[in-house]
């Protein structure tokens, strides 16, 4: 038991320290997303629509978008250089492994890029009172992206990622269109915390089933 | 002597291109075991079955007990983006470093420790993914083509290596071309 604890503990550890070196992978993300967060005022006419108005528009796809390009190679050094096959030898699966890489990702990934969405939401003048609803939107948001991408990475580690969006996305688009609702009922101030409370629940599913999902077919690949 | 790993009539074919036919082989502590022949033998397929990565088409595996395994392949899992001394760190698994720095000065890469993995030459990459078998503890080691890349005097003190494996009772299993001068059991595919 110990051994396990100790295990993934190291594995963590190590997917951190990894993802730290590799800045391109996380601060890559971060600038595209605050390039086309400044960007997208410049290209409309902002005297016929609102700064907030305008950032409850764009936020979800550039959310998406910018998951996407961030966990777009996510497993592919991994299975290219033998680290997969070498956490599959020592853990007989792969599920600590995919596991691991999501809390990472998580950590360093989309919470920093959820608190870059909050800082433009005040930046765009967004009402206040949205802000622990847009916080908590977000973050359930991308778990679930990022859970898909992964899985569509999975899918096409071999055909590149292009496939494994186009394949996730008919899963994507209905978490695309629960969470354009939930801003559409903050904008006219009904309360959410059913739609909370529901993403949640979507998001602690996606979190089990997916990776375990994953895992199985990164271990088809290598088979 | 015991009995690790009992395998029975193993073949393996993929698009209906037979790459293993029937192999059968015993394998046990104390022992080395060299698996030689040409490109596309099946060496490595062998080597994967044995690894339970991939499932035979035919014929199965018996594992009398478990036990911790190595496996060094073709590919080396170490980041380009990383120095070597990180790499090994995310690398080995239970190691001691004081046998980490005599393994590091035996295979002339303690000078390259703050080196970027990706500025190494491939010999000394290929070194650098070898270095489990000093350091880590396992009952058994398998290495695909270990002495690929490599030149005569690192060739000479891997095998040396193997050899002290094998007399500290750890089984040894590794795959060549051509017939290494080593004491071992041969498998020709």
């Amino acid at each position: 038991m110990r051994d396990t604890q100790t295990m993934i503990l190291k594995q963590i550890k190590d997917e951190q320290f990894k993802l730290q070196k590799e800045i391109r992978s996380w601060l890559g993300p971060l600038i595209l997303f605050s390039l086309i967060m400044i960007a997208f005022p410049l290209s409309i006419d902002l005297m016929n629509i609102g700064l907030a108005e305008l950032f409850l528009n764009i936020i979800i796809i550039t959310i998406l978008v910018t998951n996407y390009l961030s966990i777009d190679d996510v497993f592919f050094e991994d299975f290219y250089d033998g680290t997969i096959e070498q956490s599959l030898i020592k853990d007989s699966n792969l599920y600590v492994y995919v596991a691991c890489k999501l809390m990472i990702t998580v950590l360093m990934k989309i919470l920093p890029l959820t608190l870059i969405s909050i800082v433009f939401a005040i930046a765009y003048k967004v009402n206040v009172s949205f802000l622990p609803d847009l916080c908590l939107l977000f973050i359930n948001m991308q778990i679930i992206f990022v859970n898909m991408l992964f899985f569509g990475n999975a899918i096409s580690i071999n055909k590149g990622s292009t496939l494994g969006l186009i394949l996730v996305m008919p899963i994507i688009f209905p978490a695309v269109i629960l969470f354009g609702q939930a801003l559409t009922f903050l904008r006219l101030e009904i309360p959410i915390f059913s739609i909370h409370f529901m993403a949640t629940g979507i998001s602690i599913i996606a979190c089990i089933l997916l990776t375990f999902v994953t895992a199985i077919t990164l271990k088809l690949h290598l088979e | 002597m015991t009995n690790l790993l009992d395998i029975q009539n193993i073949s393996y074919s993929i698009n209906s291109e037979k790459i293993l036919r029937n192999v059968s082989l015993k394998i046990q502590s104390n022992m080395m075991y060299q698996f030689i022949g040409g490109n596309g033998a099946g060496k490595t397929t062998l080597l994967k079955i044995i690894l339970e990565i991939m499932p035979p088409s035919k014929g199965k595996i018996f594992k009398h007990q478990s036990f911790s395994k190595k496996y060094i392949g073709h590919k080396i899992p170490l980041k380009n983006y990383l120095t070597l001394d990180e790499n090994l760190k995310i690398y080995l698994n239970n190691f001691s470093e004081t046998k980490l720095i005599d393994t590091l000065k035996k295979l002339n890469l303690y000078d390259k420790r703050d080196t970027k993995f990706s500025s190494l030459s491939y010999g000394q990459q290929r070194k650098a993914a070898l270095i489990p078998i000093f350091v880590e503890t396992h009952e058994m080691f398998l290495l695909d083509e270990p002495f690929s890349g490599l030149d005569n005097a690192h060739i000479e003190i891997i095998k040396k290596e193997m050899i002290s494996l094998v007399g500290d009772g750890k089984t040894v299993i590794f795959t060549s071309h051509i017939p290494a001068e080593l004491e071992c059991e041969t498998l020709r595919l």
